[in-house]
C-alpha cells in the first residue's frame, strides 16, 4: 500500500494531521508484526508505543528508496527485537538456539484446537517463534535472521524446521485435508 | 527407503526433494500427506503477513509523546488545537487535585492517622492544609502534600469554580483522563526522585517498598470490602497496585544480570 509522499513530507515537517494519517494507515500492520514477535499481548502493547515513536523520530531519515510501509516495518522488527533483548527474553532465546535446547515450550500441545497460526505460534518457545515469524511470515532469509539474532544461518534453519514441525502438530485440524478412502488402508509412519 | 524424518518434511516446504525422496513420496501416501500439510502451513504463514488486528497503540498516547519531544510542530486543526488546549488545562487541574488528594492521604498514612477517613475528592486540600502544620511528624510525604496544596491552591479553586459537566459520562471521561495524567505524574516522580535513592540503596530498598506497598494494598482492599463502590478508595487501590507493579519492574532491572524475579 503506497503512502502519499506529500503526507510524508508534511509529517517530517511536524504536521500532526499527517503523522496521524501515517499511523492510521500503517498501525494495523506495524502493530501486528510487533504482536507476532512479542507473543505476550501486554508486552506487545508496550513495545508498539515505543516502535511508533521510533518510526516518527527516524522519519527525517526516510529517503523514499522503499515503500514507507516496508521502511516502517523494518524499524518495527528491529525495535521489537531490541525490546525483547532488553527484557532478556531474546537473550535467553539466543542462548537456547546456541545450545539447541528447550526448542519448544512443553505445555499445551494436547487437546488444543487452536484457531489460528498466531495462537499456535504463541505456544512456541521465544527463539523458535522469532525465527518462524521472521522467515515464514515476514519473509526474511536465514542469513538476515542470523545477522539480526547473532546466530548462524544453520541455527536459524534448525529452529525454523522444529517450529514448523510443532506448528504442524498444533494445527493438524486445519492442515490435514480430508483423506480419500484408499489412503485409510495405509499405516501412518511413526513420527 | 524408510519414511522421511519429521524435520525433513518441514524443510521440504522450501527445498526440492532428492531423487530418492521423490521416489519414496511417489509411493508413500502418508509421507506425501505430511509434505502437503507443511506446504499448507507455509502458505498459511505467508498469508499471516496480510492479517491485521486492532491496533495496540492509541494515537492520543503517541501524539502526547510526540508533542513532548517537539516532533509535532503543527498541531492538527486550529479549532481542535484550542479544544485540546482547554482539555489539557482541565486534565492538568484535575490531575493536580488528584495529586494533592493522594499526597494528603499518603501524608496522613505516614503520620499514623487513618489514611482514608471518608475523604471526598474536593476535601483533599483542606486535609493537606490541616496536616501541613506537622511536617516533622508526618515526614516527607506530608510535607510534600502541604507544599503542593499551597502551590496548587489557586489552580484548585479555579478548577472547582470553572469546570462544569453536562453529563455523568462527561465527568467520568474527565476523571479517567485526569487519572491517567495522575498515574503518569506519579510514575515520573517515582522514576526521577525517590527511585534514584532506592537504586543507590540496591534491591533491598525496592523489596522494602514492595512490602510497604503490599500493606497499603491490603488495607485498601479491606476498605473496598466496606465500601466497594467508593470511587476514591477504588482509585487509591488501583494506584497502589500500579505503584507495586512499577516497583517490581524497577527491582527486576536492579538485579544482577541473569537474575530475574517472577513473583514477589
Amino acid at each position: 500500500m503506497g503512502t502519499d509522499t506529500a503526507v510524508i513530507r508534511r509529517a517530517i515537517a511536524g504536521d500532526e494531521q499527517a503523522l496521524h494519517a501515517l499511523w492510521r494507515q500503517h498501525a494495523p500492520h506495524i502493530d501486528a508484526v510487533v504482536r507476532r514477535l512479542a507473543g505476550d499481548p501486554d508486552l506487545a502493547a508496550d513495545i508498539a508505543q515505543d516502535v511508533w515513536i521510533q518510526i516518527f523520530r527516524a522519519l527525517p531519515t526516510y529517503r523514499g528508496d522503499s515503500q514507507f510501509g516496508t521502511w516502517a516495518h523494518r524499524i518495527a522488527v528491529n525495535r521489537t527485537l531490541n525490546a525483547l533483548r532488553r527484557t532478556r527474553r531474546l537473550a535467553r532465546v539466543e542462548a537456547e538456539i546456541d545450545e539447541e535446547a528447550l526448542l519448544v515450550e512443553p505445555d499445551g500441545e494436547r487437546s488444543l484446537l487452536l484457531a489460528s497460526i498466531q495462537e499456535a505460534a504463541e505456544k512456541l518457545a521465544p527463539g523458535a517463534r522469532t525465527v518462524f515469524v521472521l522467515h515464514d511470515v515476514e519473509g526474511y532469509t536465514h542469513e538476515e535472521i542470523a545477522r539480526e539474532l547473532g546466530i548462524t544461518p544453520g541455527g536459524s534453519k534448525s529452529q525454523l524446521f522444529k517450529a514448523r514441525a510443532k506448528l504442524r502438530r498444533l494445527l493438524a485440524h486445519l492442515l490435514d485435508a480430508p483423506q480419500p478412502a484408499t489412503d485409510q488402508r495405509h499405516v501412518a509412519p511413526a513420527y | 527407503m524408510s519414511h522421511l524424518p519429521t524435520e525433513r518434511f518441514a524443510a521440504l516446504a522450501d527445498d526440492t526433494p532428492t531423487s530418492a525422496e521423490r521416489l519414496h513420496l511417489a509411493e508413500c501416501a502418508a509421507c506425501r500427506r505430511e509434505c502437503e500439510a507443511h506446504v499448507r502451513l507455509r502458505a498459511l504463514a505467508a498469508g499471516e503477513w496480510a492479517r491485521i488486528a486492532p491496533p495496540l497503540t492509541s494515537w492520543s498516547a503517541i501524539a502526547d509523546q510526540l508533542r513532548s519531544e517537539g516532533i509535532v510542530t503543527t498541531p492538527a486543526g486550529r479549532g481542535g488545537a484550542v479544544l485540546r488546549a482547554a482539555a489539557r488545562w482541565g486534565m492538568r487541574a484535575a490531575a493536580a487535585a488528584l495529586l494533592v488528594a493522594g499526597g494528603a492521604a499518603a501524608g496522613r498514612w505516614s503520620a499514623g492517622a487513618a489514611p482514608l477517613p471518608g475523604v471526598l475528592p474536593g476535601e483533599g486540600r483542606a486535609v493537606a492544609a490541616a496536616d501541613g502544620a506537622e511536617p516533622a511528624v508526618a515526614g516527607e510525604l506530608a510535607l510534600d502534600a502541604a507544599d503542593l496544596a499551597g502551590r496548587a491552591g489557586d489552580s484548585l479553586t479555579m478548577f472547582a469554580g470553572a469546570t462544569t459537566f453536562g453529563s455523568s459520562a462527561e465527568a467520568l471521561a474527565a476523571l479517567a483522563a485526569a487519572e491517567r495524567q495522575y498515574q503518569s505524574a506519579v510514575a515520573f516522580l517515582v522514576q526521577q526522585d525517590s527511585s534514584a535513592r532506592l537504586a543507590e540503596s540496591g534491591p533491598a530498598a525496592y523489596r522494602m517498598r514492595l512490602a510497604a506497598l503490599d500493606e497499603v494494598t491490603a488495607a485498601a482492599r479491606e476498605a473496598l470490602y466496606e465500601a466497594p463502590h467508593d470511587p476514591l478508595i477504588n482509585r487509591y487501590y488501583l494506584a497502589t497496585v500500579g505503584a507495586r507493579e512499577a516497583t517490581l519492574r524497577q527491582l527486576n532491572t536492579s538485579l544482577p544480570v541473569g537474575t530475574e524475579i517472577n513473583r514477589f
